[in-house]
């Protein structure tokens, strides 16, 4: 009854949906940890039932912030890198035959995925990456995030875009060639 | 038949978008500076020191007013000023506790309210009338303040 791309779009969005919160929230603990920043758990303060983390500062909050959403950011940005490697490397229409018979020979070939499979893949983790990059930019306007970490993240996505782009016109070329 | 299967793919959408807007959601909000948005429903300002002989404390969510009497009835308008620091209106409930003397919202005697409600961001004044049934000297009031 639903769209089978729907279907997929959903399946593929639930490990960079959860990816991202477990980025944030190791991001803050780790920056709270590491450069010894004062804070609680206090609970029922974020959907009235889970707990938030509160900073006794802004600085503190300022560093933590900071931090957690690189590391939001890096989980984006990793998710999308495996995607685009495996669309380059280990597309099933263009992948290099030689290197096919040694993923079987070493028993590695589920890295071969078909264009349905990593498309949807990667539309999901671009849509993530770009929506991360709204976010610091966002973040960065209300003042809680450095703009270099914005500017560096914009540069990021666009060349990943890109990556994406050269992939998809080489599977056009390869279809028309057909 | 086809009605189901567009209410079918809007609700995918929404899941879909709602599963994509989950992080960011979660992102702005998990992280808080303490103290910026305050949790209490009032805050109490003391004008005591314009009373001469009147003592205030307060001992968890309890407060007292110790004070000398010096007539037969006397009214202290004024003592304490009440201010809802919250976004919304609030309704004040006083509750005496202990103690002969009276408590009231605003300084008019002839309208003495227990009750009030107010908006946000404003201030009321409470007042302290001891009765003339009550001939003791030194009298102390001890009070709550309920939150509707």
């Amino acid at each position: 009854m639903v769209t089978r791309s729907l279907v997929k779009l959903i399946d593929e969005a639930i490990i960079p949906a959860v990816s991202l919160i477990c980025g944030k929230m190791i991001g803050l603990l780790a920056s709270s940890y590491f450069l010894h920043l004062p804070f609680t758990f206090k609970n029922g303060q974020f959907l009235k039932i889970l707990p938030s983390v509160q900073f006794q500062s802004l600085e503190a909050y300022t560093t933590a912030e900071n931090y957690s959403n690189l590391v939001m950011f890096l989980v984006a940005a990793a998710g999308t890198v495996y995607v685009l490697v495996r669309a380059h490397y280990f597309h099933e229409s263009h992948i290099h035959p030689s290197l096919h018979a040694k993923l079987v020979a070493i028993g590695q070939d589920w890295l071969v995925a078909p264009s349905y499979h990593l498309y949807h893949q990667a539309v999901i983790w671009l849509v993530f990456l770009w929506l991360t990059v709204g976010f610091l930019v966002l973040s960065t306007i209300l003042g809680t995030t450095y703009p270099q970490i914005a500017i560096i993240a914009f540069v990021v996505a666009a060349n990943f875009s890109w990556v994406l782009a050269v992939d998809i016109e080489k599977e056009i070329e390869l279809g028309k060639s057909q | 038949m086809n009605y189901t299967k567009i209410l079918l793919n809007f609700l995918a959408v929404v899941l879909l978008i709602g599963l994509i807007a989950t992080p960011f959601y979660f992102a702005r909000n998990f992280a808080k500076v303490a103290g910026v948005k305050s949790s209490s429903p009032y805050l109490l300002v003391s004008q005591i020191e314009k009373f001469p002989n009147i003592t205030f404390s307060q001992s968890s969510d309890a407060y007292r007013i110790s004070l000398t009497k010096q007539g037969p009835s006397q009214a202290f308008l004024g003592v304490l000023i009440i201010n809802n620091p919250t976004d919304s209106t609030q309704t004040y409930t006083l509750k005496i506790i202990s103690g002969q003397a009276k408590l009231f919202f605003g300084e008019d005697l002839k309208n003495q309210l227990t009750k009030i409600s107010i908006p946000s961001g404003a201030a009321v004044p409470i007042s302290l009338y001891s009765v003339e049934e009550s001939t003791a000297s030194s009298q102390t009031v001890e009070f709550i303040i309920h939150t509707n």
